[in-house]
């Protein structure tokens, strides 16, 4: 299978512009034509800069500094003809966001082959099995922001396939997709290098693509580190794979796989549900105890207890939100995205969401956060019906974590978003510094997150899992009584998702009521009470 | 804006518009009088009104009164022709004055409004599609001219996120110097968003092989509506008859 080399990196540094620091240090990576090679790095690692100088992005388009060779099907990408790249490379970011060209599902799909001046006729056949295997067909005329972070994320991957090239560099294909989805993407991607052609593809933890890999790539400070047959390096390097964040302490990853291969029993209408569905809190509890190398034990208990909801006053158990009946369909829609839903958030406990993509998730944390009028007489704090409140009303109780952290940035520096919050509260105007106080606790809250070395640098610049943590800590830092966090752990390594449970567990402790969105929800069971889940809009509950 | 979308200006293909909104700029160029202009905007805002549901929103003309009123008073108090009808010391307000402010005031505004239908309501795909196929326009100048169309809803819809992202964190709506600060900070958010939402618009379609070759073929063929030319005759016969009667 091994034959000559489709892809060489040789001794490659880059250096991205206006920074003094090496993203990649001596790189060198050899891929061989009909290969898979699955990188793997903690978050900051460079992963996402190896695609980006692999497809020539880096420094063609957004400039920097590269040394070294770079070579994709004897070419080097930063100078080579755009037709010539394009007719052997296909590259699909992190961001499926930033993957796609404005317009419907059908268009984006067509896009590629249009510029390949592919006929009609063809590019249709394409569109037609495309959105079959990739579950589009229902949403193929509707417009890309339209649809759920799942859907487009899907889409993007299916625009890039529909050009059916020779070699794919996939980041994160299947980051924002439910277990169902990231399965199906798994075999498809499968399906599609089993014809001969090479493909890396790249992810912050070790995945089920990792598993089906010909070869593993551990990448460390721009570096391959570890190299090898994906099982070998498991069981030799299960160690140090764990204390560069890419495995859990123990066995989540055994867990995961078998919670995914009884998901995958399920009937089809079943599998729209998603496999969360079938998991016990118990289940879902001791995965957790055996996982990430997370807060310690007795702090667990601590939170635990103080979320168990036997041992709440009276007062406590007064819910923070109360959801009523609560149906939403948006203008212009023909079904609603969600129906008759009940729901109580309690102080002191979290709450995770879970679903299929498409489900009405991000709908639901929409309408509580205020992005969305919620009808009249559906959702309440306390006694107050929310539906004529504005945003800023609802920003007093409620902090946001939205789906895609780059939609929340708000200043120009690392530091100032993370004081954004704590400055707007306190009234102060530009010119008034944070009392010593607070700015103490900005300092605290971002030497925990690793973030303080970073705290002149741009939210923008920083990597995947950074701009995660930089996100929650922003909200963590503000004492609200409801919490948000729209798939909070999509696309992170360990390290970032034990400082988010970190975080949660302080917010539970403070009594604060959190509601997480997620695919994976035994990441989160740790301090989860219960597990709603929505299937074409309808909740359905299940307690501890 | 779905609920919309079944309405005419919509449904109206892009070649058809596009000549429909030069008539009626020449119209606009063309009048030299308050009243012809004034009825000109009034039947224009109700076409667009009726055509497209809410596409000329408050902020729109919030924004258009911003540039407009200044703009008519400045008129007003530098053009003098005509009858004096008020003065005080050097300050004096003609009617031809009067006249020429409202001509140039409602002119700013019949062109702005055309042009945001025109963006708001014109899948720019179908546009690029009309260029190339009917007019012959190489395809990359017709897909910067529609992405160009683009950036307003785009601008929009980073406007909303942005506020809604400042507003989630606490910020209130400043008053006086506090307000214009927080307008600045804001536009800056949604100026770095637009630009990073264009950049990847621009990596996007490198990836996919945009002008790798000099032509590309289209999975939808453009169909021009059987009452397309009518319109457009019309449209231009009616253009021509007003401005040799005014």
């Amino acid at each position: 299978m091994v034959s000559d080399p489709a892809i060489v990196l040789q001794d490659v540094q880059y250096r991205y512009e206006g920074s003094s620091t090496a993203v990649i240090q001596g790189l060198s990576l050899t891929v061989a034509s009909g290969e898979w090679v699955a990188m793997i790095g903690a978050s900051g690692s460079g992963k996402s800069t190896i695609c980006r100088l692999i497809n020539g992005q880096l420094p063609r388009l957004a400039g920097g500094q590269r040394e070294g060779t770079v070579q994709v099907h004897g070419f080097d990408p930063a100078f080579a003809p755009p037709g010539e790249l394009v007719d052997v490379l296909g590259t699909l970011g992190q961001d499926p966001d930033a993957e796609l060209v404005v317009g419907t599902v059908e268009d984006e799909l067509a896009f590629g082959p249009e510029n390949l001046r592919l006929p009609a006729t063809e590019i249709g056949k394409r569109i037609d099995r495309l959105t079959e295997e990739l579950e589009l067909e229902h949403v193929r005329s509707q417009a890309v922001h339209r649809l759920s972070g799942g859907q487009r994320q899907r889409t993007a991957l299916g625009a890039v396939l529909a050009m059916e090239p020779e070699m794919l560099v996939l980041d994160e294909p299947a980051a924002s997709l439910d277990p169902i989805g990231r399965k199906r993407v798994a075999q498809m991607i499968q399906r599609w290098h089993d014809q001969g052609k090479t493909l890396i593809t790249a992810s912050a933890r070790w995945d089920e693509l990792a598993d089906r890999a010909d070869r593993v790539s551990i990448i460390q400070e721009g570096k391959v580190l570890l190299e090898g047959e994906p099982a070998t390096i498991k069981q030799q390097h299960r160690e140090q794979l764990e204390t560069l964040f890419i495995l859990p302490s123990a066995s989540v990853s055994s867990i995961k796989r078998s919670s995914e291969s009884s998901a995958g029993e399920h009937s089809a209408t079943e599998q729209s549900v998603g496999l969360v569905k079938g998991m016990t809190m118990q289940s879902a509890q001791h995965s957790i105890e055996q996982s990430i190398a997370l807060p310690d034990a007795g702090r667990v208990m601590a939170v635990k207890s103080a979320a168990n909801p036997t041992a709440l006053s009276a007062k406590q158990r007064t819910a923070v939100v109360k959801i009523k009946q609560l149906s939403y369909t948006y203008p212009g829609a023909a079904l609603p995205a969600l129906q008759a839903i009940d729901l109580q958030l309690f102080p002191g406990e979290m709450t995770l969401l879970c679903g299929a993509n498409g489900s009405g998730k991000t709908t639901l944390t929409r309408l509580l956060s205020g992005l969305l009028q919620p009808p009249a007489r559906t959702i309440y704090r306390g006694v107050h019906d929310t539906y004529r409140d504005k945003l800023d009303r609802r920003a007093v109780d409620t902090a946001y974590l939205f789906q895609h952290p780059d939609h929340q940035w708000v200043a120009a520096t690392v530091w100032e978003e993370c004081a954004f919050g704590l400055r707007a509260q306190l009234r102060l105007r530009r010119h008034e510094e944070l009392p010593e106080l607070h700015s103490s606790r900005v300092e605290q809250m971002l030497e925990r997150i690793g973030l303080l070395e970073q705290r002149d640098a741009s939210p923008y610049s920083l990597s995947g899992g950074q701009k995660r943590l930089l996100a929650a800590a922003a909200q963590f830092l503000l004492e609200r009584p409801l919490y948000i966090l729209d798939e909070p752990g999509s696309a992170a390594d360990y390290f970032t998702i034990a400082r988010l449970l970190e975080l949660c567990g302080d917010a539970i402790q403070r009594g604060a009521s959190l509601l997480v969105v997620t695919h994976e929800p035994e990441l989160f069971h740790r301090y989860a009470s219960r597990m709603c889940t929505l299937e074409r809009g309808r909740m359905s509950i299940n307690p501890q | 804006m779905d609920i919309n979308k079944h309405r005419w200006l919509y449904r109206m293909d892009p070649l058809t518009k596009i000549v429909l909104l030069l008539c009626v700029s020449v119209l606009a160029v063309h009048i030299q009088h308050a009243l012809p202009q004034a009825i000109l905007f009034a039947c224009v805002w109700l076409a667009i009104l009726w055509g497209s549901g809410q596409v000329i929103g408050r902020p729109l003309f919030k924004l258009l009164l911003v540039i407009g009123i200044p703009y008519f008073v400045l008129s007003l108090l530098t053009v003098r022709s005509g009858t004096v009808l008020w003065q005080a010391g050097a300050l004096q307000i003609t009617a031809g004055g009067m006249d020429y402010g409202a001509v140039m005031t409602l002119r700013i505004f019949i062109l702005c409004m055309t042009s945001v239908a025109l963006s708001l309501t014109t899948d720019y795909r179908e546009l690029v599609s009309a260029l190339v196929q009917k007019l012959r326009v190489p395809y990359r100048f017709a897909y910067g001219l529609a992405l160009a169309l683009t950036f307003l809803p785009l601008l929009r819809e980073e406007a909303t996120l942005a506020l809604a992202a400042r507003r989630l964190r606490g910020e209130r709506r400043g008053r006086g110097l506090e307000a214009i600060r927080q307008n600045r900070e804001y536009l800056g958010s949604v100026f770095t968003g637009s630009i990073r939402r264009i950049q990847h618009i621009a990596g996007a379609m490198d990836a996919k092989g945009f002008g790798a070759y000099t032509e590309r073929t289209f999975y939808r063929p453009f169909v021009l509506p059987a009452s397309a030319i009518p319109t457009m005759i019309t449209g231009l016969i009616l253009t021509a008859i007003v401005c040799i009667l005014l």
